[in-house]
């Protein structure tokens, strides 16, 4: 190419003008009339060499003369911009360009020219120098070269051009497809700092690139938090992937409020280590990012923790630790439903006479309270205020304001129902007026009858005035300016409130609206107003808003405790109760005017057929009733049935169908690694039912009597362990001191005096509960090796773990302990399996026995939870001895018991800490394993002389009774 | 346990017709169950018909001369026959006899109230028998005597069926002698009524804890097998007389002694608040 060169510059211009005219005569023409104006201003070498370089361009390749063409029409105005010097490099540039590809040149002479009287001499030498760099770095990246000068004369003008080229060397000094990257990334992105960005692209790509995409997703939202993004920028830039916080706050900050987001950022400030900042950002959503003290101290206890164990402080964050859960509720008086909701459950118990369940709110049922005759809907948990108390009152405050609509009769007229309003001309405006008037009645009557609730009603009532009032900016409010329905709507809401007058202004005391409203509250705010007094003012203020101007009344928020009344899910549910409890009560008050053949306790079948009949009245057709108001009824008749199995306790069919749903509990799980409880880490599903093998139990004892004699001989050994005071005894602790007498007299009257005169303490009633835990996990079915040896029938270990269980429970009918047989397997800890062959209450019958004899080995062992939920269920017996017996062939494993798989601590230390807890509540428990290296793990799991590895399994029946002998007596 | 011979008439509210079928069974000499949950006023309903009938308005000139018209004994399981009928006592070198309660009131005629009768011994409720049929009498063994029940002498058992299981049932032939009056907590009106008068507490005071009373009836099935009793109610009422805060009152004498389940305890402490204003 060099020869190639210097042989093109050795010609004459005319020579290189005959070289342009064979390629293209067009060219040559421009070549030679825009040589006539340029030879006015550069010298006749300049001259020979501009037309050397536009014959070099003209026959570099292929349609290369229009690369020659572009430059020929720029020459001119580069050579004013850039000068005589200027002009040749250009070309000289353009030249080496064409000579890989004619693409490539047409790209940089484009560019240049959009920005050639804006852009200055260095900056086109900087893109021209770096434009080389790439060239010779990757001669072949066409389209990447294309991209690059696009962008660079783009960016030519800006003030931080140059970081962009710095952070385009880096790139071209690491590898082509991260080059690539950034020049489609920044091409999309507008409005960046590169300056900014340079420093960590210096760091790190990977870090600068997702700096560059956060920047991107979340400009808007950082633009008041630039210096706290800065700052964190400076301390936690990280290449680490469990690090990646950056990628966190991109992702996570769609799920914020910009206020929130604002928050955030400042709270992130406060994290030492990348890590937890991580941690925070992607679980931040649901905490009390408000109450900034207590976030702060609830961080800094985070950032103490991360210097001792990282892990425990990442669960921290997270808030899957117990520890860190109960602090933040500490720090910021939050209280979680879930908490409280035995407690509540017996409040609502006490206080009305309806089968309310609580039911927390969920996201598809908005955040405001709400009573649908089966439930009420609370708030999962409240954190208004800064102090439990606070906000347990609140919560309370919330429920009763619920129940008080049942009790003050909300619900009684039958006439206010979802399509009550709709005969209204506004429909939402007549449901949110009647609203906020029926929840205002029922506080006043609350008040008028609870002292106590008085206070509290009170008490809340000022606390969310001066809320509403701070966001409907008070000013406006108590100019009272009624200028719409929804001004209407917010001003009887305040009203509704107390709030007081001195807080209106002296001229609007005698406005018609202010006097109107007024007048007509008072008949709701008098002891014993009912909902017809409530719909009187309705009525006539419905009259008087409807004349006011429209606006949007979604705008309108009720106040937060007194939740929401829906019309359109009341109706058969409030209908129902009210029958049955006005029976109940006619029943209670005996009133001897009753004709005692009302007094029959109301079926509920007759109901349900009585509702059915008014409903079909009603609508027309009984096939008009939707599908929610018969569900509605089912739901009624089900809780019906359950009451009447659960009174009469002969319907056990109704018991059993009730079952057939797992029930669901949750614990939490220790983790040796953050020293800490998981709080509610797994989730147990307690099932009863199995499938069933009928024959199973009969085979068994069918093949092994003599076995099963044995085991049954064993344990009726046991002698009874509840001792008890047996008077005139021979021999005893105290004497019994009418015998005594009795003998006195008798020796002194000369009869013969009994020697019966002591009190013994004797045992003579068993006062056990037993449970017996299976391991059904998939291991269990391996065939046992000793059984292998000795016989020509394989038996797997689960074969031996329920033959065990069958001898035992056949021997434990004789002995009359209580004994509940259970099962566990399950995958992962959202999947715990516990299966309920026998509970304590239970038969043992055919039924159980088929139960037994369909365990069948699935899944994993999950044992900590298992063992706590065999805890909970052998508490509830309230037997003096309670003992936990787990049949097991293995190291307790799941594939998430531990953050590693192969870890076998985790789960380890989870059991042990479980069976330490049942030690606690004087739960004596006992675990045997089939399986040889049992004793190693086993030493650490269990107390002394609480476990048994067995090494010849066909014992394990007389083991196990011998067990049970042990504990038990 | 006896009744002065100069005691105030005991108040008693009478809820049904309880008083009319006591005296009608008492002329004709049948022996009475009363049935009903603790501190319902069982008790209190014996003393006052004893009142009535020893020493009030339907007594009579040989009834006001017994000494000590009701005999109350409180069973338990270590009570015996003996303890009833009566025991030879050691007094110095001599063994003397001394009549038990029930001898004495069936030689003087007056009421024996045996309390809880489901708790006694068997031998001892086996012993009523022959004294509530026909036969009126009560054999004393160990005098070898036969003693004939005094015309004025009746016969009052009380149980509690909420908390008796199956091995403390009364049997049958023992339960069949027995008319059985029913009792149960009163309403919440005529329940204000009876701790305003027992405690001296306002009427509002009372209304409201009669209104607690009530509520916490309805937690029977959690933690308890009764609802906390009028006996209870009266108890707060005294305290808050003696100007205890009514929260305080109630929580030691209902919350506290009604369960001692926490959150039952918590349940309750919630009526409580929202039913008392804060002191």
């Amino acid at each position: 190419m060099t020869d190639n060169c210097t042989a093109i510059k050795a010609l004459t211009y005319a020579d290189h003008l005959k070289l342009i005219q064979k390629v293209n005569g067009n060219l040559a023409v421009a070549v030679d009339e825009k040589h006539k104006l340029l030879k006015a201003f550069i010298e006749e070498e300049e001259q020979c060499r501009w037309i050397a370089l536009c014959s070099s361009l003209c026959a570099s390749g292929w349609h290369t003369y229009k690369a020659a063409d572009s430059y020929v029409e720029m020459s001119m105005g580069l050579y004013r911009n850039f000068g005589e010097v200027g002009l040749l490099r250009i070309g000289s540039h353009a030249a080496v360009l064409c000579e890989g590809a004619l693409n490539n040149c047409l790209s940089y002479l484009n560019a240049l020219n959009k920005v050639q009287s804006i852009c200055s001499k260095e900056s086109v030498l900087a893109i021209e120098r770096v434009g080389g760099m790439l060239l010779s770095s990757y001669p072949q990246a066409t389209n990447m070269l294309q991209d690059y000068y696009r962008q660079a004369f783009k960016l030519c003008t800006d003030s931080n051009y140059e970081a962009w080229l710095s952070i385009i060397e880096l790139h071209a000094s690491v590898d082509r497809h991260s080059l690539v990257n950034f020049l489609v990334d920044s091409e999309s992105y507008e409005n960046v700092n590169w300056c900014d960005a340079l420093p960590h692209y210096l760091f790190s790509f990977s870090f600068g690139s997702k700096y560059l995409a956060t920047i991107h997703a979340v400009s808007d939202a950082l633009l008041d938090v630039l210096g706290e993004f800065r700052t964190l920028l400076q301390q936690h830039q990280t290449n680490e992937p469990e690090s990646d916080w950056l990628e966190s706050l991109k992702n996570n900050a769609k799920n914020f409020s910009r206020v929130d987001f604002h928050v955030l950022v400042r709270l992130s400030v406060n994290f030492d280590k990348p890590v937890l900042l991580k941690a925070f950002l992607d679980s931040a959503v649901g905490l009390p990012l408000h109450k900034k003290r207590a976030m702060v101290e609830w961080i800094e206890y985070a950032n103490d923790l991360a210097y001792r164990n990282m892990l425990a402080a990442i669960a921290f964050v997270k808030l899957e630790s117990v520890v860190s859960i109960n602090l933040l509720k500490d720090l910021t008086g939050e209280i979680l439903l879930a908490d409280h909701v035995d407690k509540l459950q017996l409040y609502i118990d006490a206080w009305s006479r309806l089968p309310l369940a609580i039911t927390p709110l969920t996201v598809d049922k908005g955040d405001q309270a709400f009573v649908d005759g089966l439930h009420v809907f609370l708030p999962a948990s409240v954190s208004m205020y800064n102090t439990k108390q606070e906000n347990y009152n609140l919560l309370r405050l919330i429920l009763n304001h619920q129940l008080g609509l049942i009790e003050f009769n909300t619900f009684s007229d039958t006439e206010i129902n979802g399509n009550y309003f709709l005969a209204y001309q506004d429909p939402k405006l007549a449901e949110k007026l009647f609203s906020i008037l029926e929840s205002a009645r029922v506080d006043w009557q609350l008040q008028f009858r609870y002292a106590g609730l008085a206070h509290l009603i009170a008490t809340a009532k000022r606390s969310f005035l001066e809320q509403l009032l701070s966001e409907q900016s008070l000013l406006e409010r108590q100019r009272l300016v009624i200028e719409s329905k929804l001004d209407a709507l917010i001003y009887i809401q305040f009203v509704s409130l107390d709030l007081p007058d001195a807080d209106y202004e002296e001229s609007n005391r005698g406005s018609r609206f202010y006097s109107l409203c007024h007048l007509a509250i008072q008949h709701i705010k008098k002891i014993g107003a009912t909902v017809a007094d409530t719909k009187h003012v309705f009525n006539t203020l419905y009259a008087e808003l409807l004349s006011l101007p429209k606006a949007n009344l979604d705008a309108f928020q009720f106040v937060y405790y007194r939740g929401q009344i829906k019309f359109n899910t009341l109706n058969q549910h409030f209908l129902l109760h009210e029958q049955t409890v006005t029976a109940e009560l006619k029943e209670n008050l005996d009133d001897p005017m009753l004709n005692p053949d009302f007094l029959e306790p109301i079926n509920a079948t007759d109901i349900e057929i009585s509702e059915l009949d008014r409903k079909a009245g009603g609508y027309g057709e009984s096939m008009d009733i939707s599908v929610p108001e018969l569900q509605a009824l089912d739901d009624h008749a089900k809780i019906k049935k359950t009451q009447a199995a659960l009174q009469t306790n002969d319907n056990l069919v109704g018991m059993q169908k009730e079952r057939q749903q797992p029930s669901v509990f949750y614990y939490d799980e220790w983790d040796y690694q953050i020293s800490g409880y998981r709080k509610n880490w797994c989730t147990l599903y307690e099932m009863h039912e199995l499938e069933l093998d009928a024959d199973y139990v009969k085979e068994v004892l069918v093949k092994q009597p003599r076995l099963a004699a044995s085991v049954k001989k064993q344990l009726q050994q046991l002698v009874p362990a509840l001792r008890r005071k047996v008077y005139g005894m021979n021999d005893g602790e105290e004497l019994d001191l009418d015998k005594v007498i009795e003998t006195l007299v008798d020796r002194r009257s000369g009869a013969v005096p009994s020697e019966n005169i002591y009190i013994q303490k004797l045992r003579k009633d068993r006062d056990v509960s037993v449970l017996f835990l299976l391991d059904m996990s998939a291991s269990t079915d391996d065939v046992c090796q000793s059984f292998m040896q000795e016989n020509t029938n394989e038996l797997r270990i689960i074969d031996l773990e329920k033959q065990s269980i069958i001898f035992i429970a056949e021997a434990l009918q004789t002995l009359g302990d209580q004994y509940a047989i259970c099962g566990f397997s399950g995958y992962g800890r959202d999947q715990v399996d516990f299966y309920v062959c026998k509970d304590f209450d239970d038969k043992y019958d055919f039924q159980v026995k088929a139960k037994i004899g369909g365990i069948k080995p699935c899944r994993s062992t999950r044992m900590g939870p298992a063992i706590r939920h065999s805890i909970s269920k052998l508490r509830k017996t309230a037997s003096h001895t309670q003992v936990l017996i787990i049949l097991s062939d293995g190291y307790p494993q799941d594939f998430d018991y531990g953050f590693d798989r192969t870890d076998r601590t985790y789960g380890l230390q989870d059991s042990t800490k479980a069976l330490k807890e049942a030690a606690r509540f004087n739960i004596q428990s006992f675990c045997l394993t089939v399986d040889p290296s049992g004793q190693d793990y086993l030493r650490e799991m269990c107390p002394d002389k609480q476990y048994m590895v067995m090494q010849e399994m066909s014992q394990l029946p007389y083991e196990l009774s011998k067990i049970y002998k042990g504990l038990t007596a | 346990m006896t009744l002065p011979k100069t005691v105030a008439m005991p108040y008693y509210l009478p809820l049904a017709d309880e008083v009319e079928l006591f005296l009608l069974a008492y002329k004709q000499k049948l022996p009475i169950l009363l049935k009903g949950p603790t501190g319902c006023g069982k008790t209190r309903f014996v003393e006052y018909m004893c009142h009535l009938l020893y020493r009030g308005e339907h007594s009579s000139e040989a009834r006001r001369l017994v000494p000590i018209p009701l005999q109350t004994v409180a069973c338990h399981e270590d009570l015996s026959a003996t303890d009833l009928v009566g025991r030879f006592l050691l007094q110095g070198a001599d063994t003397t006899w001394q009549d038990g309660p029930l001898s004495i009131a069936v030689k003087a005629g007056s009421i024996c109230y045996l309390d809880e009768i489901v708790e006694a011994r068997k031998d001892s409720t086996v012993l009523i028998h022959s004294l509530t049929d026909h036969r009126r009498i009560l054999p004393v063994d160990k005098l070898g005597l036969i003693l004939e029940a005094h015309e004025n002498f009746l016969l009052v058992i009380s149980y509690n069926p909420g908390y008796q299981n199956v091995l403390k049932d009364l049997k049958p032939s023992t339960r069949q002698r027995f008319i059985a009056i029913e009792f149960d907590y009163p309403n919440e009106v005529q329940e204000a009524e009876i701790i305003t008068r027992e405690s001296g507490v306002d009427a509002a005071v009372a209304a409201n804890l009669a209104l607690l009373g009530t509520r916490i009836r309805r937690l029977e099935s959690h933690g308890f097998d009764d609802g906390v009793s009028t006996r209870l109610l009266v108890y707060a009422g005294k305290l808050i007389t003696e100007g205890i805060s009514a929260s305080r009152a109630c929580d030691v004498a209902v919350t506290a002694a009604v369960s001692d389940d926490s959150d039952v305890q918590s349940a309750i402490g919630d009526v409580v608040s929202s039913i008392f204003a804060p002191s």
